[in-house]
């Protein structure tokens, strides 16, 4: 993707951040300060989006150190080309959840109830509609790569240009995936009627 | 008439709005980074390399030495070719007696074998000397012995 096409994607005032952004990530390469500006600024978008796929806090914690771990590590080689930090954090991150999910799956499915989720602003589930426990646990019976794009694409909101950069593949992909990922979702939900 | 939601969209509607109510940042693991900080920071990696850079200085310098001092020529003669009417015929590491002379034998095949070996070179004499030595041997079996000996200091006249 173009900075012109992000650019476009973002809007300007998402644009000002980002390049104010860059600024803080250059620095908290050689700044500790700048560092921990950067884990605070995102501790809890971060979190919200691994507990939405994992459904559990104490392992959102432990994937959210174990994605700040990483980025500590990597930060050094990062390289600004275009692509918000975030969707670099949102990367790291999606790769760690899926390893747990591909790890955890079954387990998960069976046991781990539903906890630590806050509703803001969400539209309540009424008149049929599905509630978050049986959605959670459909979401998490899904292959890990069909929950990442709808977990990046539906939750986070995220425009399929930029979920086919978080999660590294072509925007034909993505779309297709998506499909396939709705698709298996919906069964998923009928079989848990 | 609007639209309605398949179960998947409203599954995705129900979740979309769900939210971290933990704290905004997790104390215990920034204090965490900011020790791995102490770690991983440039300074840090800057000392691994105030220790490597020397260590390989120092081997390059050994090894400059070593081959100034005629290193290469000593560890080459510690390798004898052998050679008749100039076909290899033999390799091997030599490793010479006390007073420089050195005895072996070497196996001599057809078209050799049974006929009379004219000349017989020897690059690498397990010398500290070097160089190449022709000897003349004959040989009537099917194999032959070298013997070197070492150079004798010619009288001063």
């Amino acid at each position: 993707m173009s900075q012109a096409q992000l650019r476009v994607t973002m809007g300007e005032a998402e644009w000002a951040i980002a390049d104010d952004e860059r600024e803080l990530v250059e620095r908290a390469k050689s700044d500790r300060a700048a560092f921990a500006a950067l884990y605070r600024r995102h501790y809890r978008a971060l979190s919200s989006h691994v507990l939405r796929r994992t459904g559990d806090v104490h392992t959102t914690e432990d994937l959210v150190s174990d994605v700040f771990l990483t980025v500590l590590r990597t930060l050094p080689r990062y390289r600004y080309r275009g692509v918000p930090f975030r969707f670099w954090l949102l990367r790291i991150a999606t790769n760690a959840v899926n390893r747990w999910a591909r790890r955890q799956r079954r387990r998960v499915l069976a046991t781990v109830p539903i906890v630590g989720l806050e509703v803001t602003a969400a539209p309540a589930s009424t008149d049929g509609g599905v509630d978050k426990e049986r959605a959670h646990r459909a979401l998490l019976s899904l292959p890990p790569k069909y929950q990442a794009v709808l977990s990046l694409h539906y939750l986070e909101g995220l425009a399929l240009s930029e979920v086919a950069t978080v999660i590294g593949c072509r925007v034909g992909t993505v779309k297709s995936r998506l499909a396939r990922a709705r698709e298996a979702l919906g069964a998923a939900l009928s079989r848990r009627r | 008439m609007p639209r309605e939601l398949d179960p998947a969209d409203r599954a995705l509607q129900s979740l979309r709005g769900q939210q971290w109510s933990g704290d905004p940042f997790n104390i215990e693991l920034e204090k965490r980074l900011m020790q791995a900080y102490e770690a991983h920071r440039p300074a840090a990696r800057m000392g691994r390399y105030r220790v490597v850079v020397p260590v390989l200085a120092i081997l390059v310098i050994a090894g400059v030495a070593f081959a100034a001092a005629g290193g290469v020529a000593l560890v080459k003669n510690w390798f004898v070719t052998t050679k008749i009417n100039g076909e290899v015929v033999d390799t091997r590491e030599v490793v010479p007696n006390e007073d420089g002379s050195a005895r072996f034998s070497v196996p001599v095949g057809p078209p050799h074998e049974g006929t009379q070996v004219v000349e017989m070179s020897i690059e690498g004499d397990g010398s500290d000397a070097g160089g190449t030595k022709t000897v003349t041997i004959t040989s009537d079996g099917d194999s032959a012995e070298v013997e070197i000996k070492p150079e004798q200091a010619k009288p001063e006249e």
